[in-house]
């Protein structure tokens, strides 16, 4: 470090953790819910193609734009966590390297059958490459899954050091599979209900549109339903001091969780009675609400030995304003631009 | 230090960097360019009222989405990825100095997506000028996300004020933006007409497909020279040491330097081509060169700023091996305890590769492979030994700073060597073993010390004579050594004999025809400038001959010598017979004397290969093309091409050299002279050692062939440093003589050096090669036994005529050496040849050795009986 500088350069963050933080939650929730569109769509177009194969065409003509969307959605938490848990996050992909960069080729291998998969969804053997770009996708959630857990958890690290190779697993945590399995399945459940909100409004004059609205409802109640004992799970297998957070020793925690359940039960509920742009209204909340609670959970795990808030803080505020401004400006073109096409597209 | 490395050895990390960055930037850069070609294809085709340019722009917008957005996105992750993984602290540094650059750049590629997707759905139902406007959207976006991460690969090479001010603008808009910027931006056109031509190619309708054609290549044509010219003010925007490097210093980057003018003709040249009505094979065949073109492009440019940043990942804050300065500090200090990930904490003789292995993952997987495809650490180093690799981690990240300096102990260099020679090499090098030597056989002269009327004391000029013999490839010193001789008339006041008196010289019989064992004489007119006559030196002397007066001494400077006997054998030593006549041809008195010359350089040490003869003596023809080859990498000389040729050069037809053995050449004056160049160049690489660092390179190893350092001082255990400094003591001696000389390159060989021997390198007394050196009388004080500790360092012969071999005692009569001996070879003088060779004169003239006249011998010359102390003081003692 030339003597210059006052401060190791990569040390500070460029702002207040808690910006920082919040922003992570944000484009996290927004990141999760586009790729468990992207995910459990195509899950389902491949487990329920529906009659004539009507699921699975609508799905794929949007599939491949929500792996872009979604892709490009991870990009901010992605940052925002690097900011604030660089030293965790890397260490973690560092011990798990060949998976965590087989990642991007996983995904991008994905995205390019979900194009071949695209005008050929009608075809009844197009399966293989919706069921290819399936598992891909299954495949890129268990890599994120690993080098997330294998981040929170310093005491695996130097076993796994001992590998060397960068195969680091974190199967053997007794969070893996249900962790997994939450994740799996709540795409399973957004995945369905995004087929019920595109067909809705068709539905009234489709009706094979109406029978996507069920379909994809039914798959929205199911996956939510089986959330409760692998959500069950996942909570009982979490280490005690942290579980216990959830009720009552850490009142964020708690409240957070209690109202994501609550938040997600009335999603159920309006699923149930057919209501799935209310379903949507709530889910949203509700993962955003789970989004807290790991959140909060990941600072449990790193306590005491870190906390985004020791991290020093170099703020300059024209940054800020620049990501700002060039966000509402961006967000004005491209709601612009959206439009202008649905416009056209209601037109016919 | 921090992070875990990821154990990548077989590839090396450069490989992933290279091939994940290269392809990324290859398609990112036409995602910017090609958004322009997009708009401004479409104004043309609506313009021109063309379906089939229309059509052609929708099939070419579906190429480009799928290739900009599948490929293109996912492999701009995959850089994230990568870089984490590699560079774990660099990428903190980006992603924390930057966060806000790169969530702006976010929205920028958010927009992206989003304008490209509703350009292409919207294709058939947006209205034209909607259309239009979503597609200068998506031009917008692209040109604005390279605008910002521009700004951040240019921090890494060139961070301009922000290390002062840690301002972000300051980071941003750092020196190399604008230029870097219009680079980027001219190669994303380029490879915008590329791609076109590629797309283009395949429109049925020969008139649309022949105005794309020449609409592509109006693109290529118009980039290529905005690229050359942005290029030239990229690297006129460089840091004068950046700048020193990429364009002089680093040899790698001269081809990148060669291949981006080229490369960008045959692109311009190649689009010309396609713009006309060659076959549409043909032409499809070229378009894809042309592609490869465009990747050689992308691939070349990204390697030099990756390359001229060398050692820097951030430039100033952060080496290569991702380990930031301060980590590292102290260097010396050792490293593997205060490696958070090591395994290994310390070396031990049980654990020395171990220990190797993990520094070799701490300090040079990030850029070396074993094996792999990129600076596979093989190729690097599968020609040295140890010892040889040791000094190369001693020397790096010194004079030539691509590299990193090594960070640890000594013992952890050691066992960073073993690892690579043993570990990775698999290179087992059998230990140095005692030279096999045949004590010399001498006929000593006879002398009647009652009855003789005259006496000849001779010796050599230098105690030894050292030379690569490697001719062929290069000369480091005319082959010879030189003769005096002073011709004493015996009395009570003897007298030197100079009038009507001849002496002869002779080689012995095997030693008369060097040319047979040394490739010199083929060479000469290359290496000194002007045909020799076999066996003949520079100066005109022949293996026997007539020595020449000056004052009162006898002198034959240049006689031709190798250390190779006709009978095939190494004999250093050859004892030439010197004859004194009288004017009428009558002998007045003969003694023998050794011309001694050796081979035994050991450059093969560091520079690979084995000893040319015997495994004892000789630089080998491989060696001395790795010299050449190093000297020619570093300095952009032609030498090895040169000598390929059968035009070897001599060291010192360039570098001044002001010793005996330069064969007359003057060389060139704005050069470093020899000694200081290949000392000064030399002592980066064996700081820290003592008199093996001589021994390296002179024929002064104990155990060595030669064994020139024969005199009393090796017998009392003084090595070469209590005269003449350390290896950089020596060195600084004589660069900061050159550097007040005003020659440049002595900065830059100083600049890595400190001195052992006093504090500074200012309290180094500057002396020029061969005619300053350690003065006797140093330690010698009025001529008596020195104190134990006594060092003659620092303290110069005032000029030539104050060394030891032009000095006579106080009458002028005698030199100095007639008595004592040659330089490194006084009496008593001892080596592994046996006593007689080393002292032919004491045996001759006294019957024992030592030096002449001692033990109260005065009548070697005198008649008569001797008190005083005439030929200087405290002779007696």
């Amino acid at each position: 470090m030339p003597p210059i500088l006052s401060i190791a350069p990569g040390t500070a963050i460029p702002g207040p953790w808690w910006l920082f933080d919040l922003l992570l939650l944000v484009t996290f929730t927004a990141h999760l819910l586009v790729v468990n569109v992207a995910l459990g769509g195509t899950l389902l177009a491949l487990l329920a193609p529906g009659r004539s194969r009507d699921v699975a065409v609508t799905l794929a003509k949007r599939l491949p734009g929500a792996v872009a969307v979604g892709v490009n959605l991870a990009i901010p938490p992605l940052l925002f966590a690097s900011a604030l848990y660089g030293e965790y996050l890397y260490t973690a992909a560092i011990l798990s390297a060949v998976p965590w960069l087989s990642l991007f080729m996983v995904v991008m291998l994905a995205y390019a059958l979900l194009y071949v998969f695209q005008p050929r969804a009608a075809r009844p053997d197009s399966g293989l490459a919706a069921a290819a770009a399936g598992a891909l996708l299954l495949a890129a959630s268990l890599i994120l899954v690993n080098v997330s857990l294998l981040s929170l958890r310093p005491e695996l690290w130097k076993a796994s050091f001992s590998q060397a190779g960068g195969f680091a697993l974190a199967v053997g945590d007794v969070t893996f599979v249900p962790r997994w399995l939450h994740f799996v399945t709540a795409s399973l459940a957004v995945g369905g209900l995004y087929v019920a909100l595109f067909s809705r409004k068709a539905a009234a004059t489709d009706a094979a549109a109406a029978v996507r609205v069920r379909t994809g409802l039914r798959w929205f109640i199911f996956a939510t339903l089986a959330q409760v004992p692998i959500g069950l799970w996942f909570l009982l297998s979490l280490p005690q001091g942290i579980m216990e957070r959830f009720f009552g020793l850490h009142s964020e925690t708690t409240l957070a969780f209690m109202l994501g359940l609550g938040l997600a039960a009335a999603a159920l509920l309006n699923a149930v009675r057919g209501r799935a742009g209310r379903a949507a209204f709530f889910i949203v909340p509700a993962v955003g609400c789970m989004v807290v609670v790991r959140d909060l959970v990941r600072q449990a795990y790193l306590a005491p030995q870190f906390s985004p808030e020791a991290l020093p803080v170099a703020f300059q505020a024209g940054p800020l304003v620049m990501f700002l401004a060039c966000f509402a400006a961006t967000a004005a073109a491209v709601v612009w631009a959206v439009m202008s096409y649905r416009r056209t597209a209601r037109r016919g | 230090m921090e992070f875990p490395v990821w154990q990548l050895a077989s590839t090396g990390g450069g490989f992933w960097i290279v091939l994940i960055a290269v392809l990324h930037v290859y398609v990112a850069h036409f995602a910017v360019g090609g958004g322009l070609f997009l708009v401004l294809t479409e104004a043309r085709a609506r313009k021109l009222g063309s379906q089939p340019l229309m059509v052609y722009l929708h099939r070419h917008t579906r190429f480009f989405l799928l290739l900009t957005m599948v490929f293109g996105g996912l492999s701009g992750v995959g850089i994230w990825l990568t870089i984490s993984l590699l560079s774990p602290q660099a990428t903190l540094v980006l992603v924390r100095v930057f966060t806000w650059g790169w969530a702006t750049e976010w929205t920028f590629f958010a927009g992206e997506i989003a304008a490209l997707l509703v350009y292409y759905y919207g294709f058939d139902r947006l209205s034209p000028r909607r259309h239009m406007l979503v597609g200068w959207l998506y031009f917008v976006f692209a040109f604005l996300s390279l605008f910002v991460v521009n700004g951040i690969i240019g921090f890494m090479l060139t961070p301009g004020q922000w290390p002062a001010t840690m301002d972000f603008w300051e980071g941003l808009f750092n020196p190399t933006f604008w230029p870097s910027l219009v680079l980027r931006f001219a190669l994303g056109l380029l490879l915008a007409g590329l791609f076109g031509f590629a797309t283009a190619l395949g429109i049925p309708d020969q008139e649309a497909r022949e105005g794309m054609l020449r609409s592509s290549c109006r693109w290529v044509v118009a980039a290529a020279p905005v690229l050359l010219l942005s290029g030239w003010w990229y690297v006129g925007v460089l840091p004068a040491s950046v700048q020193e490097f990429f364009l002089r210093r680093s040899s790698e980057m001269a081809s990148y330097r060669m291949a981006w003018p080229a490369l960008l003709l045959a692109a311009a040249a190649g689009s010309l081509a396609l713009a006309t009505r060659l076959p549409l094979a043909l032409r499809r065949v070229l378009a894809v060169g042309l592609l490869l073109v465009g990747l050689g492009l992308v691939g070349a440019f990204e390697t030099m700023r990756e390359g001229a940043r060398k050692p820097w990942l951030i430039q100033g804050m952060l080496w290569s091996t991702d380990i930031r300065p301060s980590q590292g500090a102290p260097y010396e200090a050792p490293l593997l305890p205060r490696a958070k990930w090591s395994a290994v904490k310390d070396v031990t003789p049980e654990n020395r590769l171990a220990a190797g292995q993990a520094l070799f993952t701490l300090e040079c997987v990030s850029c070396h492979s074993i094996d792999g495809p990129i600076r596979d650490i093989k190729k690097f180093t599968d020609r040295i030994g140890i010892e040889g690799m040791e000094a190369y981690l001693t020397g790096q990240g010194k004079i030539f700073t691509h590299m990193p300096p090594f960070l640890g102990s000594p013992a952890e260099r050691n066992a960073l060597a073993a690892y690579v020679v043993e570990g990775v090499n698999g290179h087992v090098w059998p230990k140095p073993k005692q030279a096999d030597i045949t004590p010399a056989e001498v006929a000593i002269p006879a002398f009647d010390l009652e009855n003789a009327g005259h006496l000849v004391l001779a010796v050599g000029e230098l105690g030894v004579v050292a030379m690569a013999g490697c001719d062929g490839s290069f000369s480091l010193a005319a082959p010879g050594n030189g003769l005096k001789a002073v011709v004493i008339k015996r009395d009570v006041m003897p007298e030197v004999v100079t009038e009507g008196a001849t002496v002869r010289y002779a080689a012995p019989d095997g030693a008369k025809k060097p040319d047979a064992h040394l490739d010199f004489w083929k060479y000469a007119r290359t290496l000194v400038g002007k045909d020799l006559p076999a066996n003949t030196s520079a100066s005109g002397l022949a293996p026997d001959g007539t020595m020449a007066l000056s004052g009162k001494v006898f002198t034959a400077s240049g006689i031709p010598v190798s250390p190779v006997t006709d009978d095939g054998k190494v004999n250093p030593y050859p004892v030439f017979t010197v004859t004194a006549a009288d004017a009428a041809g009558a002998t007045l008195a003969e003694t023998r004397a050794v011309a001694a010359v050796s081979t035994e350089m050991g450059c093969k040490t560091c520079h690979g290969g084995n000893w040319a003869m015997d495994e004892a003596t000789g630089v080998a023809k491989p060696t001395a093309q790795a010299i050449l080859a190093v000297h020619d990498k570093r300095n952009g000389t032609k030498l090895a091409q040169s000598a390929a040729a059968g035009q070897p050069v001599a060291c010192f037809g360039c570098h001044p050299d002001a010793g005996p053995s330069a064969a007359g050449l003057p060389g060139r004056a704005d050069l470093l002279s020899l000694s200081a160049a290949v000392h000064g160049f030399h002592a980066s690489y064996m700081t820290g050692l003592g008199a093996e660092a001589c021994n390296r390179c002179h024929p002064t190893a104990p155990d060595g062939v030669t064994q020139a350092q024969r005199d009393n001082h090796a017998a009392a255990g003084i090595g070469c440093p209590r005269c003449h400094g350390f290896m950089e003591d020596h060195a600084i001696s004589l660069l900061t003589f050159e550097k007040a000389a005003g020659k440049a390159a002595a900065a830059r060989l100083l600049a890595p050096l400190a001195p052992r021997s006093v504090a500074t390198v200012a309290a180094v007394h500057p002396r020029a090669a061969w005619t300053q050196l350690p003065d006797c009388l140093t330690c010698h004080k009025d001529f008596t036994r020195p104190a134990k500790d006594a060092t003659a360092f620092n303290t110069w012969t005032k000029d030539a005529a104050g060394l030891f071999r032009n000095r006579t005692e106080n009458t002028g009569n005698i030199p100095c050496a007639a008595c004592h001996g040659s330089p490194h070879a006084t009496f008593v003088a001892v080596n592994d040849y046996g006593l007689d060779v080393n002292n032919i004169a004491p045996m001759q003239y006294m019957g024992a050795p030592g030096v002449i006249a001692s033990g109260k011998r005065c009548d070697v010359c005198h008649t008569v009986e001797m008190e005083g102390d005439s030929h200087h003081p405290n002779m007696v003692k």
